[in-house]
């Protein structure tokens, strides 16, 4: 799952604290309302980061808006500067407004992953010798809405488990492994010997980026993500025909691109896949066909297997302890 | 908006010699130069390098030089900086090893001589405190300043002395030891102030104040380089925290000043260098004679208004430190 941020900046799109709501900041809508109210009556901004994000992206999606307004006219700004120094020079330079002043237009963005590659306790994941922890790897510890700070917790956690797992473990032979960087070597060397086709990796890209955002961001449905899915098969297909110009060994960030844009393509058909295959909301997944949580089918964690054909999904029962999950009022 | 980009390459794989290559390209007109180099590369030219992380001001990864001035990429924009003809140029940093077209030897450049003045925290002999040390927190605001430098390398790049000689230390790394020199954790201020006093270390300084025009951070590095200075002078000659030939410089120019009213030259040179090294400095002396700056016989009278200037000395130097 995508945990989306509400703060995004105007511009780079880089986020803002969320300790800006907790100092009191408010966030508006082009009629000045604070919408966060409608959501969450008794905390209103302060409300956990998917009601917020939700919210604000309801504003902009029904008010036909690009951003929602931060204010922060109301708060000391003497205070804010000396309590959020880093904060208030974002503010000034990237959206280039006087905060004291002005309100900052903010929209939510993609922030974290809550999941990755299924690991185990130790950390250890399907391919043998082959260690994941932190953001890229699935512990299962954020459920579907991490909290601020947790992957940090995660990190030194996990992180020690898994080195100490790895130390413990007989090493594969290294006669394996360099049969397979051998392999790999190939299959890079003969990337630069593809015809110069008439497709770019950077445009194919942008358009992932635009689609995942139209599609897959804090707002999801059925046709759009069918469309989503769709839309990434053509341009798979798309990137089979970009050609690769630079023949260079030495900082050949052509090169970098398309390995990197096959990745992308292939995890955004998976956090479409399972976007689709989760036909409840849940945390940071919000499906407006099917607004509410289904504990009965869905205390479950989506899994996704790779097939040359896309994604396979399944699901694996997650295992409850001591916090039983309850309704969440705010 | 239309700019022509006029970019650095040069690919020593191909043995070719470096050259300036234009890129005409369309762009936003609140575009960044860095959004065009990602144009040039994904549109236009992929065989280009450069080096870019954040893309917002907050890593230094894309320091270049922009019209002959050292500047972040990523928050120069082009609309103010393509002159009337339309044109910008885009250059790695000056004196750098370049690797490939914009990018260039970091680790050459900047990571060993910040390597150099053994940038972690030295505690007290490694004896555990008892407890957790607490700092107040105005203590630590100048440490805290300093430490939001990320390497961008720009006051390196600005720096008056590196042009001339590669091997001085730089800003960026003696702001990195005054990082640790200020903080009251470590232990090891004398040891660190004698590394950075050196030759080629902050005495070599010229403080002309280019570092701090060009730092993004506002973290001033000249300002910290004279902190630094100032404090290898309180600490002195006799714990080894500044060398002696700077503190006998010190003094002596002190002295004549507190004397006479202005800097005795003579003396200073004398009680600098002491009789015996003095005679190095004698081709210098010769060319000062030879264009009449050396008048003979030698003589440094008393300037009107000694007196005062006397007093004040007295004065400062009644003031505790």
């Amino acid at each position: 799952m995508v945990q989306f941020h509400p703060l995004g900046i105007r511009g780079s799109g880089m986020i803002l604290t969320e300790a800006l709501l907790g100092l009191g900041g408010y966030l508006a809508n082009s009629s000045g309302e604070r919408f966060a109210l409608k959501h969450a009556p008794a905390v209103g901004e302060r409300a956990p980061r998917d009601i917020v994000a939700r919210a604000a992206e309801e504003e902009i999606v029904s008010g036909r808006a690009e951003f929602v307004a931060l204010d922060l006219r109301h708060l000391d700004g003497d205070d804010l500067k000396r309590r959020l120094s880093l904060t208030s020079h974002v503010i000034k330079t990237q959206a280039g407004v006087d905060p004291a002043k002005e309100t900052v237009p903010v929209r939510p963005v993609a922030h974290r992953t809550m999941g990755g590659l299924l690991v185990g306790p130790d950390g250890a994941t399907g391919v043998a010798g082959l260690f994941a922890t932190g953001g890229c790897a699935a512990t299962g510890v954020h459920g579907a809405n991490g909290l601020g700070g947790n992957w940090l917790l995660e990190a030194l956690v996990f992180g020690e488990r898994a080195g100490l797992a790895a130390a413990q473990k007989e090493p594969p032979s290294a006669k394996g492994i360099e049969a397979q960087l051998e392999d790999e070597r190939r299959r890079i060397a003969g990337l630069g010997d593809r015809p110069a086709g008439a497709e770019r990796a950077g445009a194919i890209r942008s358009e992932l980026g635009r689609l995942m955002r139209r599609h897959v961001g804090p707002l999801r449905d059925a046709s759009g993500l069918k469309e989503a899915g769709n839309k990434i098969s053509e341009l798979s297909a798309r990137y089979r025909q970009v050609g690769i110009t630079n023949k260079g060994q030495r900082y050949n960030y052509e090169l970098a691109a398309f390995l990197e844009l096959e990745s992308l393509l292939t995890v955004g058909g998976v956090i479409v896949a399972a976007a689709g295959f989760r036909d409840e909301s849940r945390g940071a997944h919000y499906r407006q066909d099917r607004p509410t949580r289904d504990d009965a089918r869905w205390l479950a964690h989506t899994v996704a297997s790779f097939r040359p054909e896309g994604p396979a999904m399944t699901s694996k029962p997650v295992v409850i302890t001591k916090w039983k999950p309850e309704g969440r009022r705010y | 908006m239309q700019a022509t980009f006029k970019v650095h390459r040069y690919d020593p794989e191909a043995g070719g010699k470096p050259t300036s290559q234009p890129y005409t390209l369309d762009l936003p007109e609140d575009a960044t130069v860095l959004d065009g180099l990602f144009k040039i590369r994904e549109e236009l030219d992929g065989t280009l390098a450069f080096r870019a992380s954040c893309n917002r001001g907050f890593c230094g990864e894309c320091t270049l030089r922009i019209n002959r001035g050292g500047r972040l990429a990523c928050m120069t924009r082009v609309a103010t900086a393509k002159n009337k003809d339309g044109e910008i140029t885009v250059e790695p940093t000056r004196f750098v090893r370049v690797l490939k077209d914009l990018v260039y030897d970091v680790d050459r450049q900047l990571w060993q001589k910040i390597k150099a003045v053994e940038p972690w925290l030295q505690p007290n002999g490694g004896v555990q405190p008892e407890h957790e040390h607490i700092i107040p927190d105005e203590q630590l605001r100048a440490v805290r300043n300093a430490m939001k430098c990320y390497y961008c390398g720009l006051c390196d790049e600005g720096c008056s002395v590196i042009p001339f000689d590669n091997t001085f230390l730089g800003p960026t790394a003696l702001t990195k030891a005054y990082r640790f020199i200020a903080d009251p954790r470590d232990h090891a201020q004398a040891h660190r102030l004698r590394l950075v006093g050196e030759p080629k270390g902050m005495w070599d300084c010229v403080h002309c104040y280019e570092a701090d025009e060009h730092c993004p951070r506002g973290i001033d590095p000249t300002a910290r380089i004279i902190d630094i200075r100032e404090k290898a002078v309180a600490m002195g000659v006799k714990s080894g925290a500044t060398n002696p030939q700077v503190a006998r410089h010190y003094d002596s120019f002190a002295a004549s000043v507190k004397k006479t009213g202005w800097l005795d030259e003579g003396r200073l040179a004398l009680e600098t260098w002491g009789m015996r090294r003095i005679f190095g400095l004698l081709p210098v002396a010769w060319r000062a004679f030879r264009r009449g700056k050396l008048p003979i016989p030698y003589r440094h009278p008393k300037r009107p208004g000694a007196e005062r200037i006397r007093r004040i000395f007295e004065k400062a130097e009644r003031r505790p430190s």
